[in-house]
């Protein structure tokens, strides 16, 4: 229904305003309804898988969507308000230097993952180099002051997990950067957005930008709870155990379990702390991974970048993540 | 996407935060904490959602219906279409917190290691209120001294154990209900209720169960175990 509505928008302009409406009319049509049903079919849907579900689901998009929105909220005041040469002007010009710069900066962003993607997205637009804008984007999310502080909590008297948090984080997030520069081709990002004409006004390139970054990486984040939701309540609870064991195969099952999870980086610290029976290479990994490639971070960068972006760069990202994990783990833990 | 489907899809979202926060179901998913960026956001949202359905007016009443994509590359998304989704899911799955199916599904969580400068003597009263995750960790973390003798009481809800017999179990919370494990209590001297049903257990510790016996789980003998109301908050810590 959706489909034909939105095909007649596109395609049939000359339906005008009143096809534009039917869908919309639909839409709030069938909510209405189903508010309605749901009060009368009582508790049909009540299963406690999938009251689990739901409830998990539902978490995951309410604990995002605060962050989305201070996202969206920066990213759409970094394109609309701040002038294209101070945000060039910001970063060193040879772009070598930039992406460690970039880096670095990411400790300024005191938010999850959710907010790095439009916030990347909104410095590219602005002309930073993609090297150093996707740089921001791995670093922000695990290696800012909350998230270091909470690791530092999570593991007390064990100040070398946030240490080599940062290091293997920083050093995983700067290594992707340089090879961006190096082989990455801007023809496989796209960048949407709300097209800035020159003679709008500054106010409403903000506001269509914020609604429109919103509804971007809304809908992808919400894929990305569905999927984790749904492996959450399907997976058999004591196969994590029984792969504890072994060094190698502990680090990627915890790898795994920090994609599938799509857990913020802000918790991601106790949630690791509690794989007691993995080694803490194994527990490094997952906070180092977590932050950067997980299942609805991947949806959102799909929907903001393009497809043609994701699958290079999330392979790309979780080699270097393992990576860095695997060397700091030895070195320093 | 027309303005008017962005202003349905932008009400939704922010629909959804309105009612979990009127009803204090947004206990449920996330920590009290999050309720002022939960606020807030709905009511960016709820702005956002007005001035797109103010465009979508206009645009329907000039019959200009002007297409903002047009000429510019990419609309929004059809993914953007499943942000109706958590409200449906709201409304057509009562709201309940995660109980016995997910705390039998998850690991419980490592007790918080004891503070530095060791446990203070539990509160005065006869029974005194401890939290399930307080006594676990008491229990098992070198505090057990700090429990024996005492009457407490303290309230979850009721899971079964596989091996017999029941626990009180409360759901732990990090950061959002995605990372929810299980603190939990074996029961002595109590029928088990049934699983997921509240109550307050009243009883004394078992000396020697939590540590000692390498379980981790520590055990009460109980006085007495009534049923009460799901509280406001059902997680802890």
């Amino acid at each position: 229904m959706e489909r034909a509505a939105a095909d007649g928008h596109d395609h049939g302009r000359d339906g005008g305003g009143r096809l534009g409406l039917a869908g919309p009319v639909i839409l709030l049509g069938l909510l209405v309804a189903v508010a309605v049903a749901g009060r009368l079919t009582g508790d049909a849907l009540d299963g406690p898988r999938i009251g689990a579900f739901a409830t998990v689901f539902v978490s995951i998009v309410v604990q995002a969507l605060p962050f989305l929105v201070l996202g969206v909220l920066l990213s759409a005041a970094i394109v609309a308000f701040v002038p294209r040469e101070l945000a060039s002007r910001a970063l060193p010009r040879n772009r070598a230097l930039a992406v460690p710069v970039a880096g670095v900066a990411g400790m300024a962003l005191p938010g999850c993952e959710c907010a790095s993607v439009p916030v990347a997205n909104g410095l590219m637009r602005k002309g930073v180099a993609p090297a150093a804008a996707l740089t921001f984007l791995l670093a922000a999310p695990a290696v800012n002051p909350i998230v270091l502080a909470a690791t530092w909590v999570a593991f007390p008297g064990r100040p070398e997990m946030t240490l080599g948090r940062l290091v293997a984080s920083l050093g995983a997030a700067v290594a992707v950067g340089w090879l961006w520069t190096l082989l990455g081709r801007s023809e496989w990002i796209r960048l949407p957005g709300a097209h800035a004409d020159e003679d709008e006004s500054r106010w409403l390139v903000f506001r269509r930008g914020v609604s429109h970054d919103f509804l971007h990486a809304g809908g992808y984040l919400v894929v990305g709870g569905l999927l984790s939701a749904v492996i959450n309540v399907v997976l058999p609870p004591s196969w994590v155990d029984s792969l504890a064991e072994q060094a190698l195969i502990g680090v990627l099952v915890l790898a795994l379990l920090a994609i599938v999870m799509c857990i913020c980086s802000e918790a991601d610290a106790f949630v690791a702390a509690s794989f007691t029976q993995f080694s803490p290479t194994a527990q490094l990994a997952f906070m180092v991974v977590g932050p950067m490639v997980d299942l609805k971070l991947i949806a959102m960068q799909v929907g903001t970048f393009g497809r043609a972006f994701a699958v290079r760069f999330v392979p790309v990202v979780l080699v270097a993540a393992l990576l860095a994990s695997v060397l700091v783990g030895w070195a320093l833990l | 996407m027309s303005r008017a489907v962005q202003a349905i899809l932008l009400l939704s979202a922010a629909a959804l935060l309105v009612r979990l926060v009127v009803t204090g179901e947004y206990l449920f998913y996330v920590k009290p904490g999050m309720l002022p960026a939960l606020v807030a956001s709905a009511a960016v949202l709820a702005v956002l959602a007005a001035l797109a359905g103010r465009d979508a007016w206009a645009e329907a009443e000039s019959g200009t219906a002007h297409d903002d994509h047009a000429g510019h590359g990419h609309g929004e998304p059809r993914a953007a279409l499943l942000l109706a989704l958590p409200l449906l899911v709201v409304l057509l799955i009562a709201p309940a917190p995660l109980g016995a199916f997910s705390a039998a599904r998850s690991a419980p969580p490592p007790p918080a290691p004891a503070p530095a400068d060791g446990f203070a003597p539990l509160g005065p009263g006869d029974p005194v209120e401890v939290k399930v995750v307080e006594f676990v960790q008491r229990a098992t973390e070198g505090g057990a001294a700090t429990l024996a003798g005492r009457r407490v009481r303290m309230t979850g809800f009721s899971t079964p154990d596989p091996d017999g017999g029941w626990w009180l179990t409360r759901m732990v919370v990090g950061c959002c209900a995605a990372d929810a494990s299980p603190a939990r209590i074996a029961v002595r001297g109590a029928d088990a209720p049934p699983a997921d049903a509240w109550v307050a257990l009243t009883g004394t510790w078992v000396e020697g169960t939590g540590s000692e016996d390498g379980s981790l789980i520590p055990a009460v003998d109980a006085d007495a175990v009534e049923g009460i109301d799901q509280p406001a908050n059902p997680y802890q810590r």
